[in-house]
């Protein structure tokens, strides 16, 4: 094992050959990071072994160092800085003589004389200890030495004590000898006393910097001649290497000349690989392509490298680089030669630490590229991958990996966002959109292979886009001032620049107090201990007063806030861009600092503990905030002479205040306790002068804040902050405001807390809802205009017009599924993945690259190892409809699965669980409490719905869908659009019809050519699927409308011939208008008008039309005759269950398949007359089906005339669809019968759900409720009346009708004007059931069951049941509902009751009767 | 519908004074006189006759006593007539395909022109190269697609960010910047171009030929450039005598104001001869054929209500452009009644909105569909009447490359959309375009003898004679509610002429001092 040894003594330093460093001037370079033995032992270790003798010049003379540890021949360790020169060379520099030490308080009665014994048995004890490890060489223990320190935790009073300093030869031999010291080691003459260790648990580099008084990021000074510069034998690979004893290194401040950022080299960089379809890629099996690298020198606004390193050729690209390569190995050995050459400070990327690098390493270790691990500075040292878990209370769980690169900081930028903002979603797009206002191209990882696997100009795409991927990070580096603020962070802390992306907060705060304790005498005890008191503070703790000696972290903190003061200061007079971003950087890196020494001793697990001191800090807040409102009360008041009394809210308090609205109409000013005084929620004070101007609250919050301050100890002042104006209170912590804080002219901004408008966890519908509304009502002021837009939103939710981006919620995936105590839909939405991997792109959305799933995701991970969520991503789903009882984390579904698949979103859930609460806290301050939710939630407005007919789900594949009339929604027998009555407005209906589609159109053009332009390249497709951004949804979903609606537009004919003929139609020929015999929509046109347009034919005045035209409008009449053959129609739509079946060309035979039980019911010897009355739905009582549009009055009259032979575009001529129908009902009967049905369904009935597309008709097998229900519980999704039922064999004569189903749109958006459901307050899935009064109303009708139920009086509706066979109705009742368990009367009288709230049946003052509303019954039965 | 009656004429030369008792059927406000101006081209003598020259030779019969004979006129024949729109007519729609094989169909179809146009350009050897094989340095020619990048562009990711901060954007007239830029792409690279070419003209989409090399900061120092120019035009069967196809433009129906209802019905009652004395008859019998393109209906009938508003808001609302439809079908069914008339959709009519419009639903005119002579075409319209090829479009090409690039003159614009060969590069880019993939129906396969353009500001015309010896016949044909012009096209002589059916318009709008106001 190699030793290194100490310099010699008098050796004159090494001139530097190349001149490079003047002996005269002294060198300045960076101490960027001193990255020694980081965390790791082991890393120390092996470093240790890999120390080379820095010189033979050096070697064996040991050099008498002061202060410094004795000569030995011992192994000593050595530090390492590295940074860059001003000139921009990169530098290691080896720190000699700098040992680990620590404290521990002399047993009493222990002299110097007893130095040297000690110091033989903690060797003996060390050695002895260590035995089974390493072998140590030299003494472990280097010194000893008594001096007098004390403790800095708790007073004491007595002053200093006496204390041992023991120095050991190594960092790691610093644990055991403190362990063996805490258990006893024996000295001569005083027994076996435990020593407590004080400063034993401080990193040897802070250790070391707190002593030479380096801080992170500042320059150091090699004074000339006393460092060695090495010339070969390198141990790392800087440019230049010089050794130097670490009390000769001189540390300048940060301040003045040495504010300066050095010129830093950065890379930033990007891998593709080429994964597997629908699998994440697995550094074991998936080929890395490509790997892009950017290279920055800090400073100068362009890259100054550009390269592009591709497996298997790659097109050039202008402007970079592209060196390819055949073989895998080759491209990996090509870019860890590439990282050494280029020896960059600071490497960034997008998710680099957690996926890039890893997965280099351990691809390349796969491959057997030996000489790529060795990506770090100091030569022979493999970088390694650990896995590593971070935990805190803000941000849950995260585990990690670290690659560790000695001598470069990993700068990883997705590491940097997730610890500093809190964003929505954190993919390198969605970033980059929400920072530098620029998308990119987003491309899913399964296109990536075949673009690898395309020709050189895919390659070349490819390369592109990962060239931007690894140029975006190093924007994001410059526009956030990540570095900038690091730096700063670094040198205002102490620590090294690594430490503040690797570590938590309280290093940092242990690197101050060391420092501030060191100048005092003052050491670190390792555990707490007890301490005496002074000042008593609210929380019953004590504190020892200033005037006897001044607490530690008051200093910091003075220090601390002193700093940002000068800081702040400069930055005002700083004009130099570079420099402000320096001293704002600095600023804020202070604020934060102090903040976090708060923290620090409020946290529960850390170095030095104290919860008294951050509970006393909190109760003084409380305290002081007291007083300010007493104060401010008592003094602002009408007595005194101000315009009112003054309130002041106190947010610590509960708020038993005046109503929230007074707010608005005065200003109210709030007052800011400076924030090293008051933590957490007792920061802020508001104040409510009640005067009437921003100016007037603003000049009176100045004066009272120092009128206040005069009353409390210095250096507390409270701060006059900002004044809102108008300010909606709406409880505690919930407020907004407009925001005035110097300019009583003009708002800053608009200013809220704790409301929706600032939250992460709803959609984005919420926070931008809530936020236009409140922008509405306090900028514009203008509360009507909020409220009538929070009812538009509501409207298009209601309507499935929100774009479903919108309605995204994410969450994050903090902890595994099986530590979630409750269900949760992001959970489950994130364990039931892979269920649709086809249509999924997962991977890249969640995070640009998810970490490869720890281990409680193994399970997805089996199912879909790619695309699956994992710990820490925020997961993307929305909330869609389905069967009601389902529990709503069930109902989370991927966004992209719901486009496609046109699943129905819940609105009722969006609506009641995600906008509700907001909004009504908002808008019942300005419409009262009651009114709130009935304007908002109740009003016309929601009444008008678009329900999504789902295109999965079990009973679409039964289902037919038939067309409705454009106009009146009845439904209609022919592909044409609109029904005849709605004729004469066919043009009217058209208009609105393609005035949509135009703006459609317009929206579809806009998006789609947005996206060309933004992927950089018009003759290729848009194959970007980036879901953060804003249109992504946008364009799939415009799409989909568009063709709807184009189809749509289909039904009224095509505009004008489809083709026109190819020559001759000159006006002398006067063809007659040919296309116009093909045109199914050219119903004829009404009789006066034809008769108008005839009397124009005549020519006017001189001039004789060249072609007269009479001709033409004969040939109309053709198409059409002027009446139709109603009763024909009639016979196809009436809600004859049978007239369904038969009607159109489609209908199956009678008694084929699965219908036959129907028809068997038909003829089993009931008389005709019951059978015509089977045709009102309550004649089910199995509820088979019963079609409410039908259902639609028809009250003309029947006319004569048969099915006209010219209606020929219906695709089969009705009478045979009729002819099976006579069999057992004659037409005209009925017909009279459904206008029964049709009054006793009318009212109260639920609301029935017309599609403009198409309405679905049940198909003629349906049959047999039950397990049909069960099997697909999706049915819900389907709004429109159908049918439940479905055998489970449909009858071949059903397959025209499936393949139909299958040629209809994707996304069916039917209206339902849902008038009267909503205010029955039904729900959508209950709709299509049989509800319980029908039932009951058709038992009586048809005197079913008439043991059990029978009228009372018929003609008032009035009912008895019977009291001895009741239970048998229930029962019935019960299978009807397809109820599991069984049905009793009790609980359906109960149901019966409900009815009394909707009138529908009503409770007569004797036993066992109702009564049905007057409205229900048929007429015949008023009558 | 009632005619208007005519009366008291008072004759000036130049212009013909009207008086009559009004307009009924056509609009509320009536006006009692109005003024006729016959405005004919006075610059643009020639010698083949002119619409009011014929006018002229029997302009006495009015103040004569009623002539027992009843002169009928009749209308001037159209032998052959062919619409040639067939590829602008889509029948079933689809739109799940993308933009991007419309750019590159279009780069495949304009190649062979403009290799051909390139090696008479630069001699037949230069070197045609695509892009991935340049080399720096190397002096070549490429063709390509031009992209420009515009900061001030619109874009809807901006508009749908700011929608929630209400920052409007400012409308302008034109979105160029010195900032723009022009990228060069073929079907594999882009490349950015720079030098002797004029960023500020050119557009978005256009195909041409650049002569060059490539520079080593990456870009493509271009010396010269060149477009696909004139196609071949087929030679046009000389008619014997005159006769005029009527372009109008812009009726604006709907708009709100009374003033060009008035000039519109001037115009039907011209062209269906109830208007003048038999001089006057005579000639608009030799209006053979009117073409309106597009804009029928005003601005103000559109509504965007659909999209915009919140539907239980628009559910009874009915779409505002019904009236003005209603309007649109009786004056349609004036027209019709007597001549052949072409409708072309426009950007503001109700039919769909990307380019090729379709045409209007004939299910919109009950009335004026009755007659054959009523053609509902699509919006890039084509034609050979009489043997002469008429090619025109409602204006929203010609308009779309105005507000993106530095061309301000709409005539200069037509003959540059002639010049590159395309009938609307910016489409699909600015401009609402349907995604065609299999071929790009724009360029111009053939060259039309009459090329027009509606819904411009103002009237223009001009000959252009491409390399071949084509002879193309430019028409801006103005917007007719706010000029109240119309244009006739001499099919003989390929001559065009504005016409002007001033009533007491905005440019003299002195009711008052006539003693006649309201």
């Amino acid at each position: 094992m190699r030793r290194k040894q100490g310099p010699g003594p008098g050796v004159p330093p090494k001139r530097a050959r190349g001149g490079l460093w003047d002996e005269d001037e002294p060198s300045q370079f960076e101490n960027l990071a001193m990255l020694e033995e980081t965390e790791d032992e082991n890393l120390q270790e092996a470093e240790e072994e890999l120390q080379l003798p820095p010189d033979g010049a050096l070697d064996g003379s040991a050099v008498p160092l002061q202060g410094g540890p004795p000569k030995s021949h011992n192994s000593v360790p050595i530090l390492r800085a590295f940074g860059v020169t001003d000139e921009g060379f990169s530098v290691c520099c080896h720190i000699h003589g700098f040992a680990p030490y620590f404290y521990t308080p002399a047993p009493p009665g222990f002299g110097a004389e007893h130095l040297s014994d000690l110091q033989r048995e903690l060797n003996t004890a060390i050695s002895r200890d260590q035995r089974g490890g390493k072998e140590l060489s030299g003494p472990a223990v280097l010194a000893i030495e008594l001096c007098s320190r004390e403790s800095m935790f708790g007073y004491h009073g007595q002053g200093p004590s006496p204390f041992l300093r023991i120095t050991l030869a190594l960092p790691r031999l610093v644990a055991p000898a403190r362990r063996l010291l805490e258990q006893g080691i024996r000295v001569p003459g005083l027994g076996a006393p435990s020593f407590a260790p004080y400063e034993a648990n401080v990193d040897f580099e802070i250790r070391f910097m707190v002593d030479a008084d380096i801080v992170g990021c500042n320059w150091l000074e090699l004074p000339a001649g006393k460092y060695v510069l090495r010339a070969e034998k390198k141990a790392t690979l800087c440019q230049l290497e010089v050794d130097v004893l670490w009390s000769d290194v001189i540390s300048h401040p940060p301040e003045g000349q040495w504010q300066r950022i050095a010129p830093l080299r950065v890379l930033s960089f990007d891998i593709e690989c080429a994964g597997r379809k629908g699998i994440f890629p697995e550094p074991e099996r998936d080929p890395v392509i490509q790997i892009c690298s950017l290279g920055l020198r800090w400073g100068e606004p362009e890259p100054f490298l550009r390269l592009a390193l591709t497996l298997r050729p790659c097109a050039p690209i202008l402007g970079a680089k592209v060196q390819s390569y055949e073989r895998e190995e080759d491209l990996l050995q090509a870019w860890a030669t590439f990282i050494l050459a280029m020896d960059p400070d600071v490497i960034t990327g997008y998710n680099i630490q957690n996926f890039d690098l890893p997965y280099l390493i351990s691809r390349a270790q796969t491959l057997k590229v030996d000489h790529f691990a060795f990506l770090g500075r100091v030569t022979g040292l493999r970088s390694n991958i650990r896995d590593s878990s971070f935990q805190s209370r803000q941000v849950g769980r995260r585990e990690s990996k670290v690659v560790s690169m000695v001598g470069r900081v990993q700068m990883d930028m997705l590491q940097v966002l997730l610890r500093e903002y809190k964003l929505r979603s954190y993919t390198l797009n969605a970033v980059s959109f929400h920072f530098l206002g620029e998308q990119k191209e987003d491309v899913q990882h399964s296109i990536i292979t075949d673009l690898q696997n395309g020709n050189e100009q895919t390659r070349r795409r490819l390369a592109v886009y990962c060239l931007k991927d690894a140029y975006l990070p190093l924007r994001l580096l410059e526009r956030l001032m990540v570095l900038v603020n690091n730096v700063e962070m670094a040198r205002v802390t102490g620590v090294p620049l690594g430490y503040l992306l690797s570590r938590g907060q309280q290093v940092k705060v242990v690197s101050q107090l060391l420092r501030q304790a060191m100048r005092q005498g003052l050491l670190m005890p390792v555990v707490k201990t007890e301490g005496d008191e002074f000042i008593r503070t609210p929380t019953g703790d004590e504190f020892v007063k200033s005037s006897v000696r001044k607490g530690l972290l008051p200093q910091i903190l003075e220090n601390l806030l002193s700093a940002r003061k000068r800081a702040k200061a400069e930055l005002a007079q700083e004009t130099d861009p570079l420099r402000r971003q320096v001293l704002d950087g600095r600023q804020l890196a202070l604020k934060v600092s102090a903040n976090s020494v708060y923290g620090f001793t409020g946290a529960q697990v850390g170095k030095l503990p104290c919860l008294e001191i951050s509970q006393s800090v909190t109760g003084f807040g409380r305290q002081m905030i007291e007083k300010t409102k007493q104060l401010v009360e008592s003094k602002y008041t009408v007595d005194n002479g101000y315009g009112a009394d003054a309130k002041v809210r106190v947010w610590a308090q509960p708020a038993a205040l005046q109503g929230p609205w007074t707010a608005y109409v005065t200003g109210t000013c709030l007052l800011h306790v400076p924030r090293q005084v008051v933590y957490g929620d007792t920061d802020s004070v508001m104040c409510r002068f009640g005067v009437s101007s921003v100016a007037e609250a603003m000049s009176l919050g100045r004066e009272a804040a120092g009128w206040v301050s005069s009353h409390f100890p210095s250096p507390i002042q409270l701060e006059f902050e900002k004044v809102y104006f108008p300010y909606l209170l709406i409880s505690k912590k919930r407020y907004a405001g407009l925001l005035f804080s110097s300019q009583p002219d003009t708002h800053d901004r608009m200013d809220c807390k704790g409301l929706e408008a600032v939250r992460r966890d709803n959609c984005p519908l919420v926070a931008n809802l809530v936020t236009s509304s409140l922008r509405r009502i306090l900028v514009d002021r203008d509360p009507d205009g909020a409220v009538a837009h929070a009812k538009d939103v509501i409207s298009d939710l209601l309507c499935n017009r929100i774009d479903i981006s919108q309605l995204v919620i994410t969450k994050e995936l903090t902890r595994a599924a099986a530590d979630y105590a409750g269900k949760q839909a992001h959970v489950e939405l994130a364990e039931r993945w892979g269920s649709h991997t086809a249509f999924c792109s997962w991977g890249h959305s969640a995070l640009p690259k998810p970490h490869p799933p720890p281990s409680p995701i193994r399970r997805m991970r089996k199912r879909d190892p790619g695309s699956a969520p994992s710990l820490g991503d925020r997961v993307p789903y929305v909330i869609i409809g389905a069967a009601k009882g389902v529990a709503a984390y069930m109902k989370s579904e991927d966004p992209l699965f719901v486009l496609e698949h046109s699943l129905p979103i819940d609105t009722q859930y969006y609506l009641e669980q995600q906008l509700a609460k907001p909004l009504l806290r908002i808008f019942e301050p300005i419409l009262g409490e009651g009114r709130a939710e009935s304007v908002l939630l109740r009003g016309d407005h929601t009444r008008c719905k678009t329900v999504l007919t789902s295109k999965v789900g079990g009973l679409l594949a039964f289902t037919k869908r038939r067309n409705c009339c454009i106009g009146c929604r009845s439904v209609i027998n022919h592909q044409g659009a609109v029904c005849e009555f709605c004729q004469p407005r066919e043009s009217e209906l058209y208009q609105k019809e393609v005035s949509h589609l135009n703006a459609l159109e317009e929206r579809f053009s806009r998006l789609w050519t947005q996206c060309q332009r933004c992927q950089g390249s018009l003759h290729e497709d848009v194959i970007c699927t980036s879901r953060d951004c804003p249109i992504f949804y946008m364009r799939k979903k415009v799409r989909k409308d568009l063709e709807d609606q184009e189809r749509l537009l289909q039904r009224f004919g095509p505009p004008g011939p489809e083709a026109w003929p190819g020559v001759a139609l000159g006006t002398q020929t006067s063809t007659p208008r040919g296309s116009k015999g093909t045109l199914p929509d050219a119903g004829p046109a009404a009789p006066h008008v034809l008769a108008l347009s005839q009397k124009l034919l005549s020519p006017p005045l001189g001039v004789s039309p060249s072609s007269p035209m009479v001709g033409n409008p004969k040939s109309r009449w053709l198409l059409g005759p002027p009446s139709l053959p109603r009763d024909q129609r009639v016979v196809q739509s009436r809600p004859l269950p049978e007239g369904i079946f038969e009607e159109g060309p489609r209908g199956p035979p009678l008694g084929g398949g699965g219908w036959a039980k129907s028809s068997q019911r038909l003829g089993s010897g009931e008389s005709p007359r019951s059978g015509m009355t089977l045709s009102s739905p309550q004649q089910y009582p199995e509820g088979v089906f019963y079609d409410l549009d039908n259902c639609k009055p028809f009250s003309y009259p029947d006319s004569d005339g048969g099915p006209d032979s010219t209606w020929g575009w219906t695709e089969a001529p009705p009478a045979s669809a009729i002819a099976p129908y006579e069999v057992f009902d004659p037409a005209t009967t009925a017909f009279a019968h459904s206008q029964a049905v049709q009054l006793c369904y009318g009212h109260g009935l639920g609301p029935s759900a017309y599609s403009p597309v198409g309405t679905l008709d049940p198909a003629p097998s349906l049959e047999v409720p039950g397990p049909g229900l069960q099997v697909y519980p999706s049915e819900d999704f389907v709004s429109q009346t159908l049918g439940p039922l479905a055998t489970p064999y449909p009858s071949p004569v059903l397959s025209e009708e499936e393949d139909i189903l299958l040629d209809s749109p994707a996304l069916e958006v039917s209206d339902s004007e849902s008038d009267e459901a909503l205010l029955a307050g039904t729900e959508a899935g209950a709709r299509k059931k049989l509800r319980l009064y029908q039932f009951l109303l058709g038992l009586l009708l048809r005197g079913d069951m008439r043991e059990c139920v029978w009228w009372v009086e018929p003609g008032a509706g009035v009912f008895q049941f019977s009291s001895k066979h009741k239970e048998l109705l229930a029962r019935r009742w019960g299978q009807q509902k397809g109820n599991r368990k069984r049905m009793t009367y009790q609980k359906l009288a109960r149901a019966l009751r409900n009815y009394a709230k909707t009138g529908e049946i009503r409770k007569v003052k004797r036993k066992l009767t109702y009564q049905f509303d007057s409205a229900l019954l048929p007429t015949t039965r008023r009558a | 519908m009632e005619k208007m009656q005519c009366g008291n004429l008072v004759e000036t030369p130049g212009e013909l004074l009207w008086v009559q008792t009004g307009v009924a059927g056509m609009s509320s406000c009536v006006s009692t006189v109005m003024l006729l101006s016959l405005d004919t081209a006075a610059g643009q003598a020639r010698s083949t006759a002119m619409f009011s020259e014929q006018a002229a030779q029997r302009a006495h019969t009015l103040l004569s006593p009623p002539s027992a004979s009843n002169a009928t006129f009749a209308r001037v024949p159209v032998a052959t007539y062919t619409n040639s729109s067939q590829p602008f007519r889509l029948g079933e729609r689809s739109f799940s395909r993308q933009y991007a094989h419309i750019y590159a169909t279009r780069l495949v179809q304009m190649r062979p022109f403009l290799v051909t146009r390139a090696q008479q350009h630069w001699g037949s050897g230069v070197a045609v190269k695509k892009l991935c094989e340049l080399q720096p340095g190397e002096q070549c020619c490429v063709v390509g697609t031009l992209f420009k990048a515009m900061p001030l562009q619109p874009s809807i990711l901006r508009e749908i960010s700011e929608e929630h901060n209400l920052v409007p954007q400012p409308p302008r007239s034109k979105y160029i910047h010195p900032d723009d830029e022009l990228v060069l792409e073929d079907e594999l690279q882009r490349i950015k171009l720079k030098g002797a070419i004029d960023v500020s003209k050119l557009v978005t989409g256009t195909v041409l030929a650049v002569f060059g090399s490539v520079r080593d900061d990456g870009r493509f120092q271009v010396e010269d450039h060149c477009f696909a120019d004139l196609a071949p035009q087929k030679p046009v069967p000389p008619l014997d005598t005159d006769r005029f196809v009527l372009l109008v433009s812009g009726l604006g129906l709907g708009g709100g104001g009374g003033e060009s209802l008035l000039g519109t019905q001037l115009l039907v009652d011209v062209v269906t001869g109830q208007l003048g004395d038999e001089g006057e008859q005579c000639s608009a019998a030799h209006v053979s054929r009117v073409i309106l393109a597009g804009n029928l209906l005003s601005h103000n009938t559109q509504s965007r209500d659909s999209i915009n508003k919140a539907k239980y808001l628009t559910k009874k609302t009915q779409a505002a452009s019904v009236e003005a439809v209603k309007m649109l079908d009786e004056i349609l069914l004036q027209l019709s009644a007597s001549v052949p008339v072409d409708v072309m959709p426009g950007e503001f009519d109700p039919t769909n909105y990307t380019l090729p419009q379709q045409p209007l639903h004939p299910c919109m005119f009950p009335l004026a569909t009755a007659y054959s002579t009523l053609q509902l075409v699509t919006n890039p319209y084509q034609a050979t009447i009489d043997g002469v090829r008429f090619l025109g479009t409602s204006g929203q090409n010609v308009s779309d490359i105005f507000r993106y690039s530095s061309m301000e003159d709409h005539l200069e614009i037509l003959e540059w959309t002639l010049r590159v060969r395309h009938l609307s590069p910016t489409a699909p880019d600015t401009l609402g375009c349907y995604p065609f993939y299999k071929s790009d129906p724009f360029i111009f396969a053939e060259c039309p003898h009459v090329y027009f353009c509606g819904n411009t500001p103002s009237f223009g015309s001009k000959i252009v004679q491409g390399p071949e010896d084509q002879v193309v016949l430019l028409v801006a044909v103005p917007d007719f509610s706010s000029t109240q012009t119309a244009c006739l096209v001499n099919l003989r002589s390929l001559a065009c002429q504005p016409i002007s059916f001033a009533g007491f318009g905005a440019e003299h709008d002195d009711l008052g001092d006539l003693g006649l106001g309201p």
